[in-house]
C-alpha cells in the first residue's frame, strides 16, 4: 500500500516584486517620520535660534506650510507627535515585506491590514489638512502616498483579507510593533528634554533662582471656573451673535457681575500689547464690579480656525503658555509680563516669564505645555472668537458693544460706567479718572533742569547727566538744554570726556534703569540688561510708542539730531530726556563692556527702546550716529 | 456810552482772537543740528595700523604711493559676502593697485569663518576693536573707499551691487590715478 500523498491545494501566487518595492518605501517613511518628529519638536519646543528654518523639501507656498501643519494642535497624540508613530508602523511595514520574502505567506494580510489602516488615516490627515488648517505640509502628502501605496501593493503580492493570520502571528507582530513605539518614543522624549534642557534655558533659570527675582505678588487670579455666561452681541459685520463664556476662560472679578467686559486678543500682537495697559487700568478700577473674561484669539491658523493666514508665529505657543499659567492660578501675572516682553516668545523664554510671574509649579507647566489640553483650550476659545466673525485683534466686547485697538481707557470706562447704570453725564466724569497718562499734555522743559539726576531704584543708586551729552571747548562732557549732542564719539573719547568732567560712563545696567524706571535685572546674568525681561516700561515715558515724544523712526534723508531737549514728551520716570532716539549712546565700563543704547533719530519705533542694545562694533566705533551721557556714583 | 461799549467789545474780541490764534499755534518743530560735511572724499585718509590676518602688521602709510582700495566687512554683512570675492578678482586683473579688506567684527575668529568659503585673496586686516572704522566713520557695511596715490580720499560708497558697483570702483580708480 502506497503512503497516501497529501492532497495538493493551488497556492495563490505571490509575488516578489511589490514586496521589494515595499521595502525602500518603507525605509523613506520611516526617514519621513524621523524628519517630521525632529522638525515638529525644534518648531513647538525648540529655541528662538533652533525654530524658523524653513523645511527641507517644503518650500512654503500660499498652500503649502510644514511648519502649520507640523505643529498644529492636530500635529500631536496623547502628547506625542503622530509623526513619531510612523517611524515603528514604517519599520514594522518593512519588517513584515521582509518577512513575506521569506516565505511567512501569512505577514502579508497584516501588511494589507496596516496599509488599509494608514491610508484611510492620511484620508482624515488630508481632511483637516485642507479644512481646518488651510494649508498642506508636502512632507505629509509624501506619506500619504506612501500609505496607498501599501495596501495596493500587499494586495498585488497576493495578500488576501482571508484567510486571518495566526493568532500567535499576530501577538508577534503587535510585540514588535509596541517595543518597536517604545523606543521610538524614548527617543522623541530625550530629544524633546535636550531641547527644552538647553544651555540658555537651564543656565537663565538656575541663575535666575540665585538672582534678584522680583517678590512674587499674591495672584490676583480667582479660584474656579469661570461663571459661563452668553449673551447677545453685534458682530463685525453688524449681525447679531452669541458670544459664551466657558469655564475654561481666564477671568477676573466677582462671579455675579452684572456686567461682563470680555477681551479677545493675540499674545504677540502689537496692539494687544497697547491695549493691556489700557485694560490693566479698567481692570484697576472695576475689577471689584465687572467680570472681566480674556479670551485667547492668536492670528495663526495652526491655532486658530478663524484665520487663514499666519501673521504671528509664536502667538499659539504663547497662548498655550498662558493657559498653562492660568490653570496655577497665574494668567494674569503672566500675561503681563508676557505683553512687556512681546519681543521674545519663544518655549524657554515663556518658561522664564511663568516663573516670573509666579506659577509655582514649573514641573507641571512643562508637562502643561506637551499637554494637548493646553492647546485644545487656546483653540477653543479662538473657534469662540471666529463664531463672531472676529478680523483681528484686540476685540473687547462691554456688554454687546465690540471696542478696538484705537479705543481709549477712559472711552470704554465710559461704556462700563453707562452699563453700571450711570447717566451719560455721570459715566463721562467718571470716566475722566483713568485718563492714559499719555493723554496727558507734554510739559515744557523748565529753564533750570539740573544737568544730573539723582536715581536710586532697587540696589542701584547713581547719578546720570539729565540730557545726552555735548562736548566743551577743553573736551569735557556737559549737560544742557539746548546743547549739540556730540556726535562721531568712540568709546574711548566718550570715556575721556566724562572723565575729564570727573565722571564715567554709565554702566549698562544703570543706563536701562534709567531708561525703564525700574531696577533692571541681569537675568540671565551674562552681564548684559538690555538683553533680559522689560521690568519697567519699553520706552522712557511709556509702555508703548508715541511718535510725537521722541526723536526716532525718522529715516528721510536730511533728518540730523536735533539739540538736547528738544523733545520734552522723551522723558524718563526719573525725568533724563532723549535715552531713546536722537544719538545712540556709548555705555559700559570697559571695552569689553562697550555698547551702544537707544537707537539713533534713524532707528525704527520697533527698536528705540530701552532694551536696544548695538554691540555689533568693538569700542573704536564712531559716526554722526554716536553720542554718549555720563554718570556718577556708586 | 453806546461807542465806549462797542470799543470794549471789539478789545475783547481781539484779544479773544489773538488768545485763539495762540493756542491754535502748532508747536514749532524740533529744531535738528547744524549740517555739516560728512563725507572723508577729499580729506586725508586716516591711517589704519592694525594686524593682519597672517599675522603681519599692516599700516596704510606703507602703500603711499600706490592707488588703494579699503573695503571695511564684517560677518554678518550679506552684500559683503559678494563684494569681497569681486574684489578679490579685481585685485588679480590689477597689479598696480592695493586692495585691502578690514575686517571689523568684534570676534577675531569670525573673520575666518566668514572667510573660509569664499575665494578671496586679499590682505585681510583685523580690526576688531573698531579704530580705524571709527576713523573713517562708517555707518553700514560694506562701505568702501578710494584712496590716491598721495592719500586722499577720491571716492566712497556703501553697499556692494553686482551688476553696477565693480565698474562704478573700477572707474573711481581710473580716476584716481
Amino acid at each position: 500500500m502506497t503512503k497516501k500523498e497529501p492532497a495538493k491545494f493551488a497556492e495563490p501566487v505571490m509575488r516578489q516584486w511589490p514586496l521589494y518595492l515595499l521595502i525602500p518605501l518603507a525605509l523613506f517613511g520611516t526617514f519621513v517620520g524621523v524628519l517630521m518628529t525632529s522638525h515638529h519638536e525644534r518648531e513647538t519646543y525648540g529655541t528662538e535660534a533652533q525654530q524658523g528654518a524653513e523645511l527641507i523639501g517644503c518650500t512654503e507656498s500660499a498652500t503649502v506650510n510644514c511648519d502649520i501643519v507640523n505643529t498644529s494642535a492636530y500635529s500631536e497624540l496623547l502628547g506625542v507627535p503622530i509623526a513619531t508613530f510612523a517611524v515603528p508602523t514604517y519599520l514594522l511595514v518593512a519588517l513584515l515585506a521582509l518577512a513575506a520574502l521569506r516565505g511567512r505567506r501569512d505577514a502579508l494580510p497584516m501588511l494589507l491590514g496596516i496599509g488599509v489602516g494608514a491610508a484611510l488615516y492620511s484620508v482624515f490627515l488630508f481632511y483637516i489638512s485642507s479644512t481646518q488648517l488651510h494649508y498642506l505640509c508636502a512632507w505629509c502628502l509624501r506619506l500619504y502616498a506612501v500609505n496607498a501605496a501599501i495596501p495596493v501593493l500587499a494586495a498585488i503580492a497576493g495578500a488576501r483579507p482571508r484567510p486571518l493570520p495566526s493568532l500567535r502571528s499576530v501577538g508577534f507582530a503587535l510585540g514588535v510593533a509596541a517595543a518597536l513605539t517604545v523606543v521610538a518614543v524614548i527617543a522623541q522624549r530625550s530629544y524633546r528634554s535636550s531641547l527644552l534642557g538647553t544651555e540658555a534655558t537651564v543656565t537663565a533659570l538656575a541663575r535666575r533662582e540665585a538672582a534678584s527675582v522680583p517678590t512674587v505678588r499674591d495672584t490676583i487670579d480667582p479660584d474656579g471656573p469661570a461663571p459661563a455666561r452668553e449673551f447677545q452681541v453685534t458682530t463685525e459685520a453688524g449681525a447679531q451673535a452669541t458670544l459664551v463664556i466657558r469655564p475654561q476662560d481666564a477671568w477676573l472679578g466677582p462671579r455675579d457681575a452684572a456686567v461682563t467686559v470680555v477681551e479677545f486678543a493675540d499674545l504677540q500682537c502689537g496692539y494687544c500689547k497697547r491695549t493691556s495697559a489700557q485694560m490693566d487700568r479698567l481692570i484697576d478700577a472695576y475689577a471689584d464690579r465687572v467680570l472681566f473674561v480674556f479670551k485667547h484669539y492668536p492670528m495663526d491658523p495652526a491655532c486658530n480656525p478663524g484665520v487663514q493666514n499666519r501673521r504671528h508665529a509664536r502667538a499659539c505657543v504663547a497662548g498655550r503658555a498662558a493657559v498653562c499659567a492660568q490653570r496655577q492660578r497665574r494668567f494674569w501675572e503672566f500675561t503681563r509680563v508676557a505683553f512687556k516682553n512681546q519681543h521674545a516668545l519663544d518655549v524657554d523664554t515663556l518658561r522664564a516669564y511663568a516663573e516670573h510671574a509666579g506659577v509655582p509649579d514649573l514641573s507641571a507647566f512643562d508637562a502643561c505645555m506637551s499637554d494637548p489640553s493646553s492647546a485644545e483650550a487656546v483653540r477653543r476659545a479662538a473657534s469662540d472668537g471666529a463664531a463672531l466673525g472676529i478680523r483681528g485683534t484686540p476685540r473687547i466686547f462691554i456688554e454687546g458693544a465690540i471696542y478696538r485697538s484705537g479705543s481709549s481707557a477712559e472711552q470704554m470706562a465710559r461704556a462700563i460706567e453707562v452699563a453700571l447704570g450711570r447717566s451719560a453725564e455721570e459715566a463721562t466724569a467718571a470716566a475722566r479718572s483713568i485718563r492714559e497718562a499719555s493723554d496727558a499734555p507734554i510739559a515744557e522743559i523748565a529753564a533750570d533742569v539740573p544737568p544730573t539726576r539723582h536715581i536710586a531704584r532697587g540696589d542701584l543708586t547713581f547719578s546720570i547727566q539729565t540730557f545726552e551729552a555735548a562736548m566743551s571747548a577743553s573736551g569735557q562732557a556737559e549737560s544742557g538744554k539746548h546743547r549739540i549732542p556730540a556726535t562721531d564719539m568712540s568709546w574711548y573719547a566718550a570715556r575721556d570726556a566724562c572723565s575729564a568732567a570727573g565722571m564715567r560712563l554709565c554702566t549698562e545696567r544703570e543706563w536701562v534703569t534709567a531708561c525703564q524706571g525700574a531696577a533692571a535685572v541681569d537675568d540671565d546674568h551674562d552681564g548684559e540688561s538690555a538683553d533680559d525681561l522689560v521690568e519697567g516700561t519699553s520706552y522712557p515715558y511709556g509702555d508703548y510708542h508715541d511718535a510725537t515724544r521722541c526723536w526716532d523712526g525718522r529715516e528721510q534723508d536730511g533728518v540730523r539730531p536735533v539739540y538736547t531737549g528738544e523733545m520734552p514728551g522723551c522723558v524718563s520716570a526719573d525725568g533724563v530726556f532723549d535715552l531713546t532716539g536722537n544719538v545712540e549712546e556709548w555705555a559700559g565700563a570697559t571695552e569689553a563692556e562697550a555698547v551702544l543704547l537707544g537707537g539713533a533719530w534713524d532707528t525704527s519705533e520697533d527698536h528705540a527702546r530701552c532694551y536696544r542694545r548695538n554691540a555689533s562694533f568693538g569700542p573704536g566705533y564712531a559716526n554722526r550716529r554716536t553720542g554718549f551721557r555720563c554718570c556718577s556714583g556708586e | 456810552m453806546a461807542s465806549i461799549r462797542v470799543r470794549h467789545g471789539a478789545v475783547i474780541a481781539a484779544c479773544l482772537a489773538v488768545a485763539v490764534v495762540a493756542s491754535a499755534q502748532p508747536r514749532r518743530a524740533p529744531e535738528m543740528i547744524p549740517e555739516r560735511p560728512t563725507s572723508l572724499v577729499g580729506r586725508t585718509a586716516p591711517e589704519i595700523a592694525a594686524p593682519l590676518l597672517d599675522g603681519a602688521q599692516f599700516t596704510l602709510a606703507s602703500l603711499r604711493g600706490r592707488v588703494v582700495v579699503i573695503s571695511f566687512f564684517a560677518s554678518w554683512c550679506t552684500p559683503c559676502r559678494a563684494e569681497l570675492p569681486a574684489l578679490s578678482e579685481l585685485a588679480q586683473r590689477r597689479r598696480d593697485i592695493s586692495i585691502v579688506a578690514v575686517n571689523v567684527d568684534r570676534e577675531p575668529a569670525a573673520a575666518r569663518a566668514f572667510l573660509g568659503p569664499l575665494d578671496v585673496r586679499l590682505p585681510i586686516v583685523l580690526d576688531h576693536a573698531a579704530v580705524a572704522l571709527g576713523r573713517y566713520g562708517v555707518v553700514s557695511m560694506p562701505t568702501l573707499f578710494v584712496v590716491d596715490r598721495r592719500g586722499t580720499v577720491k571716492y566712497e560708497k556703501s553697499g556692494f551691487n553686482r551688476e553696477t558697483s565693480l565698474a562704478e570702483i573700477e572707474r573711481a580708480i581710473a580716476e584716481a590715478r
